[in-house]
Parts: structure tokens; C-alpha cells; sequence
């Protein structure tokens, strides 16, 4: 059983890494923390329950416009919204993002209204099923795909920034913004990049775990808060560091759930987690800052 | 002087305040002031919203006939986002300050217990609780009339369904961590340890979680033969996709605030042969009497609601309206709150348009004691037992 609580953990735990890859992807390079992020992909999923369900479009063509949809929103927030009072008062990037968070939920009341919505999952077949001598593992095809998903966008978000001329100009604002203007970098556009980036991921991760919650405007509350802690002990400015942090949240989980108690199992998780920064404030592969006393 | 004069008013208005005489609180030559708390935002919104649009339905049809005595009902209304905090605090504005003649229908386990010793003190009748504890009913309370069967009646009556209807041996419960799964893990426990048996396995779960993959691969390791899930209805049918997903197939009874057509909307071909327990009858081609007054319940609600189908919550706030109209009509022309309370417990298998079956006694306070069992077949519900009872 030990195994099949540790791939399910690892399939949860994606969900909270791409969360957290979201957030720190904006984080790094404007430096807001954006609280607005899972009601933002919330209305990604609205979106999408609208083209599948409602207007009747094809499942793949509905996803796409949903993420692109969601990439658009979160363009058009730090452009409109953040980047006007960006050099004014960065604090205010903040309060802005908790108001946008009650300006979306309530947009979500007023045109979807309370009710749960469903959404299909894509692949409903037989579970994938392994047998071995240790035991047996289950894994539903949308877990697979929800696997798969997640992987392929971490792989791709990291060749992008290692490999593209973009994605490195990228990583150089994240690291100084004022040297990397004078180096000849448009820092305006990498900004508005990263959150085209992270927002077409908080779509993403959203529309995914839409079949499991349903569709209602506070669906990616916990989904959001727990992407937060997995940035959180991963150091929150290290890309790694989410991934990795998020999949440890999940596999915590699920090995709390089971050996100690199910009621506990995200209160001790936290726990832990508090533990390890205590040890690591910097996170796990947080970088500790060195200053001037 | 002066201060005699105001220490004289100040008594007076003590003496109008402690003396004053409570018991027709609410009653006005025209009406009839009565309050609810509902929740009508928040993540339970939609049971809250169902359940006022079936008290309005039946009073507006009552009021449109004049009224009660030629009293009409005014509903006071407060959204409590079932919230007990909240809940408390209404009900107290509600009682001193709206001084309404009683509180129909308020809905939530937590704030129907947190107010209901303050209203029993108070002497304010509270008719109809949108809640299935059995604290409401146990021990009596003389202001406190719960019509809704209890989730610990409900345990005894799934565990013996399934022992005796079914056959099973070896079943599992799964149910949510909060009173509700507590009481019906109860009721369970101990009708099983009736039979000399005990659950299966039990797994108690978080109502707010969306991901029970850990809870159900350790139900797949245990291999029970049959499956109850103490839930309410999103989390029930996340469990039940889930388990479906993970290509788990075994026999899957759950509790009666999930028999809603909701729960078929949103859980779709997953749900399908899922057996629930019911209290509020459907209407059947072998039951042509209740068909007939479910037809006349239609045409109330879609009065009100034009072309809307009723959700289940719409029905108990319909069967709360309904007790409560029957008992103040029976309370006189001059009713108090002890007039209604008497009227009240003469009710004996009290029959009214949806409401059915309806009992209370002094000393026994459990208004509905019977249910039945259904399943979902092809996107409905299929009664496939009488009612049972456990008197």
C-alpha cells in the first residue's frame, strides 16, 4: 500500500508544484506575490465549463481557450493593474492582487452564480493497473494525464529558461532588473511574459483539477494555499525548489493520511513543513542571503 | 426630584421589559412575524437557497388565501452562511429585536444546536430544523419540534438494510469528520453490534478535501463488500468518481441530504447505482393519492418559481411551512407560543401536502421515524423498499 499512497502523493503533489511553479515564475521577476492566482485560473475554469458544457465546443479546443484565456487575464492584470504603481508603492501590488481575488470571486457569483458545476474528466477508461511482487499500484488514466501534464509543462518551462534567449534574458531580470536593462534587455516585456506564463499555467492547473472539485468560485482555495506552502518550503525564488517542494506536500500527505490519521493529514503536513523551515528558513533550495549587520 | 422620576421610568421600563408578555410576540391583527436563518451565501448556498424558495412557495400560496385565521405569514429572513457564530447572533436579533412568534426552518447541524437551548429558554417555538441531529430531539425539548429524521435513526436503518436487505458482511464507512458522520457512524456502529458485527473498516475524511485518494486505496486494501458514505453531496460525489476512477465496484449507500437531483446533475454516470435512503415520498403509478398531492405541490412552487423544478431542499423548506401553517391553524384564532406548542403535539401521523407521517408527543420529538430506501437508475430515483422503521 506504501507504494500506491506514494504515486498518489506524487500525483497530488504535481498539482501543487504547477501551482507553485505559477507563482514563483511571477514572483521572481516582478516581484508580487500574486493572491489573486487561484481565482484567476478559477475563472479559466468557468471559461472552460462555458465552451465544453454550456456552448458545446470540442474538450481540447474549450482547454485551449481557457489557458489562453487565463494568459490574457493575467497579462492584462499586471499591464492594467500592477505595473501602473509598481514603482510607486510595491505594497500596493499586494493589497491589489487581495482585491482583485473579491473582485473575481464576486464576478464568478454574478454571471456562473453559486451552484457547482461539473466538468467531464477527458480519459474515464480503466485504471492503469500494476502488478508486482510487492504488491499492487492503481493509477486512473486522468491521474496519468494530470501526470503527464504537469511533466511535460515543467520540462518545457525549463528548457525555456535555460536554453531560450528569452528565457535567460528572463532569469537576468529576475536576477537584476537594472543591470539587465542596461545590458540591452526589454524588461517590460519579460515582465509581462513571465505573468502571461504564470497565468496560462494557474489556467492550466485549474481546468485539471476542475473534475475533481467541480467548478465553483472557491474551488482552488486550498488548491492556491498549498501551491503557496510549496513555494514556500521549496525557497520560494527557486523553480526546482517548487517542484520539488509541492511533490513532497503531496507524498506527506498521503503517508500522514494513511499511518497516522486521515483528519490530520494537512494540519501534520503543515506541521512538518513548519519543522523543516525552522531547520531551513531559506527553504529547500532556497539560497540564504547574506547581509550587512 | 428629577432623579426619583428617572429611577421611576427606568423601573417602570424594567419592570415592562422582565413582565412583558411574550407569548404573542409576533402576532399582529394581520399577521403573522416569524423568522429563518438560511444560508443564502457561502459554500452551502445551494441547500439554503433551495430551502427558502420552498417556504416562500407555500407561504405566498397561504397568503394569497388570505392567510392563517386572516393572518398572513411575514418571513424574516437571515443568511447566517451556515455559520454558527453567525447563526447566533441573528437569531438573537431575531428574538429581541423582530420579536418574531417563532423560527421555521433554520437550516445547519451547528447553528440549529447552537441556538436551540436559547430558544427553548426563551419560550420561542422552533418549528423544523434543516438538520438530522439528534440532540434536536433527544432528550425532548418543550419549544423544539424536529421533523427531519435523525442521522443516528438513519445509521440503524442503513446498517440494517444493509445487513438483512443485502447480505453484506463486511461493510465500510466512510464519513465525514463533523457531527453529521459522527452521529450516523453511530447509528451504525451500533445497530451492526446488534447483529454482533461490527464496521468493516472506518475512514473518517475531511468534507473540504477534494483529493480521497489515500482514503480509498486503503479501502481498496481492505476489500469490504459494501461501502457507506456519511457525506454531503460534493464530497460524497467526489468520493464516488474517485472510487469509479479507480476502477473499484461495490455497492455504495449514502445518507438522505444527498437525494437531490443535484447530486445526479453533478455526479452523472458515477453515481448511477447508487442507493440512497429518502423521507420525503416520490411519486409512484402505485401511490396515486400522494402522485396527486405531489402535483398539487408543483403547481404551489411553480406559482411562486414559474417552470422550476424543485430541488429536495426546496421540499423540506415546503414541509416546514407546511407543519408550521397546520399548527397555528390549529392554535386558534388567538394563538400564543403555547397554543402553538400544544397544536403542535397533537400532531399523530399528521398528513399534509408533502409532509407525511409526522408525529409529536410531549415526550417524544422525533417527527419523522420512518424512511425508505432508492437507487439511481438511468438518472433517477427508483424507490426499491417500503418504509422502514425501527419503532
Amino acid at each position: 500500500m506504501i507504494f500506491q499512497q506514494i504515486i498518489a502523493g506524487i500525483i497530488t503533489g504535481a498539482l501543487y508544484a504547477i501551482v507553485a511553479l505559477g507563482l514563483v515564475i511571477a514572483y521572481k521577476v516582478t516581484g508580487v506575490m500574486n493572491f489573486a492566482y487561484g481565482y484567476m485560473g478559477m475563472i479559466s475554469a468557468y471559461i472552460f465549463f462555458t465552451c465544453f458544457s454550456v456552448i458545446g465546443m470540442n474538450y481540447i479546443f474549450a482547454f485551449l481557450i481557457s489557458v489562453a484565456f487565463g494568459a490574457f487575464v493575467s497579462y492584462a492584470v499586471e499591464r492594467g493593474l500592477l505595473r501602473p504603481v509598481r514603482n510607486i508603492s510595491p505594497a500596493s501590488m499586494v493589497i491589489i492582487t487581495l482585491g482583485l481575488l473579491l473582485l473575481l470571486e464576486g464576478i464568478a457569483l454574478q454571471v456562473w452564480g453559486n451552484n457547482y458545476q461539473q466538468i467531464p474528466n477527458l480519459l474515464n477508461g480503466l485504471p492503469l493497473i500494476l502488478k508486482f511482487s510487492g504488491g499492487i499500484i492503481v493509477i486512473p488514466q486522468q491521474n496519468l494525464l494530470i501526470l503527464g501534464l504537469v511533466t511535460g509543462v515543467i520540462i518545457a518551462l525549463i528548457l525555456y529558461l535555460n536554453l531560450t534567449f528569452q528565457g535567460k534574458a528572463m532569469r537576468a531580470v529576475a536576477q537584476n532588473e537594472e543591470v539587465s536593462k542596461l545590458m540591452g534587455i526589454n524588461s517590460s516585456l519579460m515582465m509581462s511574459i513571465s505573468w502571461i506564463i504564470s497565468g496560462a499555467i494557474g489556467s492550466l492547473a485549474a481546468v485539471l483539477v476542475a473534475p475533481q472539485t467541480f467548478v465553483y468560485p472557491d474551488m482552488m482555495l486550498s488548491l492556491q494555499i498549498m501551491g503557496f506552502t510549496a513555494a514556500v518550503l521549496g525557497g520560494f525564488e527557486s523553480i526546482p525548489g517548487s517542484i520539488i517542494g509541492g511533490i513532497s506536500i503531496g507524498v506527506i500527505e498521503n503517508l500522514v493520511g494513511t499511518y497516522i490519521s486521515t483528519n490530520l493529514k494537512t494540519t501534520f503536513s503543515l506541521a512538518i513543513i513548519v519543522a523543516i523551515l525552522l531547520i531551513k528558513p531559506e527553504g529547500l533550495l532556497g539560497s540564504a542571503k547574506a547581509r550587512r549587520v | 426630584m428629577k432623579k426619583i422620576f428617572a429611577f421611576s421610568v427606568i423601573l417602570g421600563l424594567l419592570f415592562t421589559f422582565v413582565f412583558a408578555d411574550t407569548s404573542s410576540f409576533g402576532i399582529y391583527p394581520d399577521k403573522v412575524v416569524i423568522g429563518t436563518f438560511q444560508a443564502l451565501s457561502g459554500p452551502y448556498a445551494i441547500i439554503g437557497q433551495g430551502m427558502l424558495k420552498g417556504m416562500k412557495a407555500y407561504f405566498n400560496w397561504i397568503n394569497d388565501q388570505g392567510g392563517i385565521n386572516g393572518r398572513k405569514i411575514d418571513l424574516l429572513v437571515y443568511d447566517d452562511q451556515l455559520n454558527p457564530a453567525l447563526t447566533v447572533t441573528d437569531v438573537k436579533r431575531m428574538v429581541e429585536q423582530d420579536h418574531v412568534f417563532a423560527v421555521v426552518g433554520g437550516l445547519g447541524t451547528p447553528g440549529c444546536l447552537a441556538v436551540m437551548n436559547y430558544l427553548n429558554d426563551n419560550k420561542v417555538p422552533f418549528v423544523y430544523q434543516g438538520s438530522g441531529a439528534p440532540q434536536l430531539s433527544n432528550p425532548p425539548k418543550e419549544f423544539v419540534f424536529p421533523v427531519q429524521p435523525n442521522y443516528d435513526l438513519e445509521g440503524h436503518l442503513i446498517a440494517r438494510f444493509l445487513v438483512q436487505n443485502e447480505h453484506k458482511s463486511k461493510i465500510a464507512v466512510m464519513y465525514m469528520n463533523n457531527d453529521i458522520g459522527q452521529q450516523e457512524l453511530d447509528g451504525i456502529q451500533k445497530q451492526l453490534a446488534d447483529f454482533n458485527m461490527k464496521p468493516y473498516i472506518t475512514i473518517a475524511y475531511n468534507p473540504s478535501s477534494a483529493d480521497f485518494s489515500s482514503d480509498i486505496i486503503k479501502l481498496m486494501s481492505a476489500n469490504p463488500d459494501s461501502l457507506v458514505i456519511a457525506g454531503l453531496i460534493t464530497d460524497t460525489i467526489r468520493i464516488v468518481t474517485q472510487i469509479k476512477q479507480y476502477g473499484m465496484n461495490i455497492p455504495i449507500v449514502t445518507i438522505y441530504p444527498n437525494a437531490d437531483p443535484a447530486f445526479i446533475k453533478l455526479g452523472g454516470k458515477a453515481v448511477e447505482g447508487v442507493i440512497l435512503t429518502g423521507w420525503v415520498p416520490i411519486p409512484t403509478k402505485d401511490n396515486p393519492d400522494f402522485t396527486a398531492k405531489f402535483e398539487q405541490y408543483m403547481k404551489i412552487y411553480q406559482k411562486s418559481y414559474p417552470n422550476e423544478i424543485p430541488s429536495s431542499y426546496a421540499a423540506a423548506g415546503f414541509i416546514a411551512a407546511e407543519v408550521f401553517c397546520h399548527a397555528l391553524e390549529l392554535a386558534g384564532p388567538d394563538p400564543t407560543r403555547i397554543s402553538l406548542v400544544n397544536a403542535l403535539d397533537t400532531f399523530d401521523n399528521w398528513n399534509g401536502i408533502l409532509a407525511q407521517g409526522i408525529t409529536f408527543t410531549p415526550t417524544d420529538r422525533e417527527g419523522k421515524t420512518s424512511m425508505y430506501f432508492m437507487k439511481i437508475e438511468n438518472g433517477t430515483f427508483v424507490p426499491i423498499s417500503g418504509w422502514i422503521t425501527l419503532k
